[in-house]
């Protein structure tokens, strides 16, 4: 079965990506972790909570402390001073060092089997493609969270938070046209809202893990509705993974994607779709778009993996209206 | 597999010019022949006409040259049906033939002897006036029971567009049309009448993808189309675009889903007075009027008909574009 | 009743012509001048076709050549888009002596001083004109009543995958126009609604049938347009970006007032993403509002509207109940 390795920031999303992932039957190799919504040593405690949450003992590997380029900002704000809703969790286990060596040496061993699901700031990635970009060439398959097509940003107008904390590395990322890239941005994700109703169908479930659920969530549910008015939260990165579980959830098209590094518009990603197309200059397909998202495929993912004790429950709950009427 | 033996009985005519280059396109069928007849236009010209047509898409078979008068003794009023398909009945378009494409037979004795020759396999696509059929049966009726099937543009259920009642081909020459479907109990005999042809024309919108995608071949017969659309289309329908009887014919012949809903039924056809070519579709099944002899197709799936036409005459990957992004 | 002042400032272009022919025809506007500007074609070309379209219409203004090059020197134009004439190779005539001495800059200046708080600019074009203009006498552009301007996009270009053809021209001068909308109201006709619009095959094949020779012309004229939007854009038919501003003008209510954005609006003059508008829908900027942005269109009554200022009540009714696009 495909090695994947998640590169991630945990962040609320990210713990839930890696809960989802931990308790689904992909083959999950390692977890390398950089900073970005919070620095990395916070990060990895944050996923190596996920993984004990889930039961799983996946060795987790620390990366960047820092974007290339930029200045660092944290997203603390929006995930809580932990990144985690300030749960403030302890851990048993021991994040090790060497993300970057963790990915070469993993692909160098698998090469054209291994499968990136990278779901924060790309500044790993661009430090693996620059110390040996043709081992990265040997990559099978990489999907990224990031970016923004056709639809308002998360930071600016025009940017999203992954892209826009490291735009030099997702630049780096791109230009590098690495096999078989499939992103998703918030064209897609923005459509994945973690209602108030669900929240509270998990805590009926009951558990350390529908705790765990209920508790991380919270902070972003109150950062949305002060932000946006949105009751809620949007969960972007679990929805990479389901569709590595089930690739009939999102619908990709093939694109040129770059990304702005300098002003008003850093951290935009520039989305160039295939022809038809009368853009001048050089826009060769680098990467695949997502741009549409079958939203209920994603949840009954989601919540069958994390709580397969649960599906009636969560079958008769949607049957009722309460959740994705 | 063996490909379905085809005849094409026609009065070329822009909607025949369509239908002839559609089947002609179509991979499962062998062309025969076609035969000719006067209708749309007179029998020197359609003759003509289908040699043209078959230069333009290169179909290996000969042009027989059928009747040139209608059977009906009712003196019917003139009509050259120029609107409809210009002076020459191509539209202006400029065409090529070869003269010796042009058979010396006549076209009802090829039809018998081609039936003869292949019993039961033969299949007649009549796109104009009936004459030919009906005067084949006359001369051998035992023969013409032996043909498949008969798939027939003509006549209409509650409509028409020469009277009130009338369809052209069926008003044209409804004494032929009787006769036909008096062996309507032995050869399936499917009538695409205007109840389906005029829901389902095809919009400027169509025409214009034909230009853009459509090589050479769409480019002649969009402008086909352009030159006819203002009278017949928009002055006499007021539809933007033109109604392509015979298309549907052919493409129903190919993939019966395109008329989701057919009748089998009797049909019975006015011979005189103010009704002449009018079809009696006995929608209620009465059965008082005599056998079922009669596939009447009730209903249209436009859109699935217009890509079907698309991708079998301009190939898959333009059937693609124009079925992701063409609006009728 | 008096009429609306209208100046135009243009760089014909089919669709220039097609805007201006439906402001000529509009009863309560008067175009007291035509300026011109390089872009779809250089300045020559536009010159001469904005004298054609006064010669067609026989419409008593004068016509003011203006601004040769973009104020950041870009020298590209709008290519076989609009066909080698600029005007889809319709021939047509014009008079020498309808072209004024004074340059478009002076003559917005001296109308706007004449007239202060009455003229309404409408662009069409690279703003390149309006720009200097402000660059000469800002406390006199302030008193322009209101400009409505074809250019821009929220969430898609047509130049590069962000950037549209007018404001990529000439990013520069379009920083320099929205610095006077706070004083000044500026609507931003971008590409969210004009491809919202398509005029398709159905419609223009009207035009011609029911247009006269008016109609004839128009229809002639977008021959090499319908080719280039298929090929790009996969429409049976072509947009006519700057009809649909001056029609929005004429009639606001074609664009509903729901999707009607009050926003701060920036426009990137450099880096991969230069001409593209970063508008802040949402407000998270809390900037002074600069631009009135319509982002939806309802296409139908604008096209209504067309037939019926072009062609008249009768025609309309035809169209009305006899086309579907």
């Amino acid at each position: 079965m495909k090695k994947i390795i998640l590169d991630v920031d945990p962040g609320i999303d990210d713990s839930l990506a890696i809960l989802l992932a931990a308790k689904s039957d992909l083959n999950i190799v390692g977890i390398t972790v950089a900073s970005g919504n919070v620095e990395v040593n916070q990060g990895s405690i944050n996923a190596i909570k996920a993984l004990e949450i889930a039961g799983r003992d996946i060795p987790v590997y620390k990366g960047a402390e820092l974007p290339l380029v930029r200045d660092y900002v944290d997203a603390t704000d929006t995930h809580g001073p932990d990144g985690l809703s300030g749960m403030n969790y302890k851990v048993k286990g021991k994040a090790n060092d060497g993300a970057i060596d963790f990915i070469l040496d993993t692909i160098k061993e698998n090469p054209n089997e291994v499968t990136i699901c990278a779901l924060g700031p790309l500044t790993n990635l661009a430090l693996a493609i620059e110390k040996d970009i043709e081992t990265m060439r040997k990559v099978g398959r990489i999907v990224v969270m990031g970016g923004a097509a056709k639809i308002h940003g998360n930071c600016s107008p025009v940017a999203e938070y992954n892209f826009w904390v490291d735009p030099h590395a997702a630049k780096r990322f791109f230009k590098a046209n690495l096999p078989n890239v499939t992103v998703a941005g918030l064209d897609v994700t923005y459509d994945i809202l973690f209602s108030p109703n669900m929240r509270e169908m998990v805590k009926q479930f009951g558990g350390e893990v529908a705790q765990y659920v209920y508790d991380i969530t919270q902070f972003y549910v109150d950062f949305h509705w002060e932000q946006e008015r949105t009751l809620g939260c949007i969960i972007n990165d679990p929805l990479l993974v389901s569709y590595l579980i089930d690739e009939s959830i999102m619908k990709a098209y093939p694109c040129n994607i770059d990304v702005e590094t300098e002003d008003l518009c850093i951290g935009e990603s520039v989305v160039g779709f295939d022809v038809p197309s009368d853009f001048d200059g050089d826009y060769p397909i680098n990467a695949k778009m997502c741009m549409e998202v079958d939203k209920v495929k994603f949840f009954d993912v989601f919540f069958k993996t994390i709580f397969p004790e649960h599906v009636a429950d969560y079958e008769l709950m949607k049957k009722k209206g309460y959740i994705l009427k | 597999m063996e490909k379905r033996k085809i005849i094409i009985d026609t009065d070329p005519g822009i909607d025949d010019a369509f239908a002839i280059t559609a089947a002609s396109k179509y991979s499962n069928f062998e062309i025969l022949g076609v035969t000719s007849v006067a209708g749309n236009k007179g029998l020197e010209v359609t003759t003509q006409n289908a040699l043209k047509l078959v230069k333009l898409n290169n179909i290996d078979c000969m042009v027989y040259k059928g009747a040139s008068d209608s059977l009906l003794e009712q003196e019917l009023p003139k009509s050259d049906n120029a609107g409809a398909h210009g002076v020459d009945g191509l539209g202006g378009v400029q065409l090529d033939y070869d003269e010796e494409k042009l058979s010396n037979k006549h076209a009802v004795d090829f039809i018998l002897e081609t039936v003869k020759k292949y019993p039961n396999e033969i299949e007649i696509f009549t796109l104009g006036p009936v004459t030919n059929i009906a005067l084949a049966i006359q001369k051998d009726i035992e023969t013409m029971k032996l043909v498949k099937s008969i798939w027939s543009m003509g006549g209409g259920v509650v409509t028409g567009n020469m009277n009130p009642v009338a369809e052209f081909n069926y008003w044209f020459d409804a004494k032929a049309v009787e006769i036909m479907y008096s062996i309507g109990e032995y050869v399936d005999i499917h009538m695409i009448g205007l109840n389906v042809t005029q829901p389902s024309y095809l919009s400027a919108n169509d025409i214009l993808f034909m230009k853009l995608e459509g090589g050479q071949l769409g480019e002649i017969l969009y402008n086909m189309q352009q030159s006819v659309l203002p009278v017949s289309g928009w002055e006499e329908e007021r539809i933007i675009g033109n109604i392509i009887h015979d298309l549907l014919t052919v493409i129903y012949a190919i993939d019966s889903s395109v008329c989701p809903n057919v009748l089998r039924t009797n049909l019975q056809v006015s011979t005189e007075d103010f009704t002449v070519g009018q079809t009696v579709v006995d929608q209620i099944r009465t059965r008082q009027y005599g056998p079922d002899n009669a596939f009447v197709a009730m209903s249209v799936d436009s859109r699935k008909y217009k890509e079907l036409f698309m991708e079998i005459v301009f190939g898959k990957e333009t059937g693609l574009l124009y079925k992701n992004h063409v609006i009728s | 009743m008096d009429k609306r002042k209208i100046i135009f400032d243009t760089d014909p272009g089919i669709d220039d012509a097609y805007g201006i022919i439906a402001a000529m025809k509009q009863p309560d506007m008067d175009v007291l001048g035509i300026c011109t500007v390089a872009g779809n074609k250089g300045i020559e070309f536009t010159t001469t076709n904005a004298l054609k379209l006064v010669h067609l219409m026989d419409y008593d203004c004068m016509v003011y050549k203006g601004a040769g090059e973009s104020m950041l020197k870009v020298s590209e134009d709008a290519g076989a888009t609009h066909g080698a004439d600029g005007l889809g190779g319709v021939k047509l005539d014009y008079d020498e002596s309808k072209l004024s001495d004074m340059h478009a800059v002076d003559y917005i200046l001296e109308t706007v001083k004449a007239n202060p708080g009455e003229i309404e600019i409408i662009a069409l074009g690279p703003v390149t004109n309006i720009a200097l203009a402000i660059e000469k006498d800002p406390e006199t552009m302030k008193k322009v009543k209101v400009i409505w301007t074809m250019g821009g996009g929220v969430h898609r270009g047509n130049i590069t995958p962000v950037a549209e053809f007018n404001y990529w021209y000439d990013a520069k001068a379009v920083e320099i126009m929205f610095s006077i909308g706070t004083d000044v109201p500026i609507h931003m006709i971008g590409l969210d609604v004009t491809h919202a619009s398509v005029f398709t095959g159905n419609d223009l094949t009207f035009m011609k049938l029911e247009g006269g020779k008016l109609g004839e012309i128009l229809f002639e004229m977008v021959g090499p347009y319908i080719e280039s939007y298929w090929k790009h854009s996969r429409y049976t038919g072509c947009v006519i970006h700057d009809l649909l501003t001056v029609i929005y003008a004429i009639d606001q209510s074609v664009c509903p007032e729901e999707g009607i954005y009050h926003s701060n609006l920036r426009v990137s003059t450099k880096g991969i993403t230069i001409g593209q508008t970063v508008v802040d829908l949402v407000n998270s900027w809390k900037l002074p509002v600069n631009s009135i942005v319509p982002m939806k269109v309802d296409s139908r009554k604008y096209k209504e509207i067309f037939f019926e200022v072009l062609f008249g009540k009768e025609k309309v009714e035809l169209y009305k109940k006899h086309v579907k696009s």
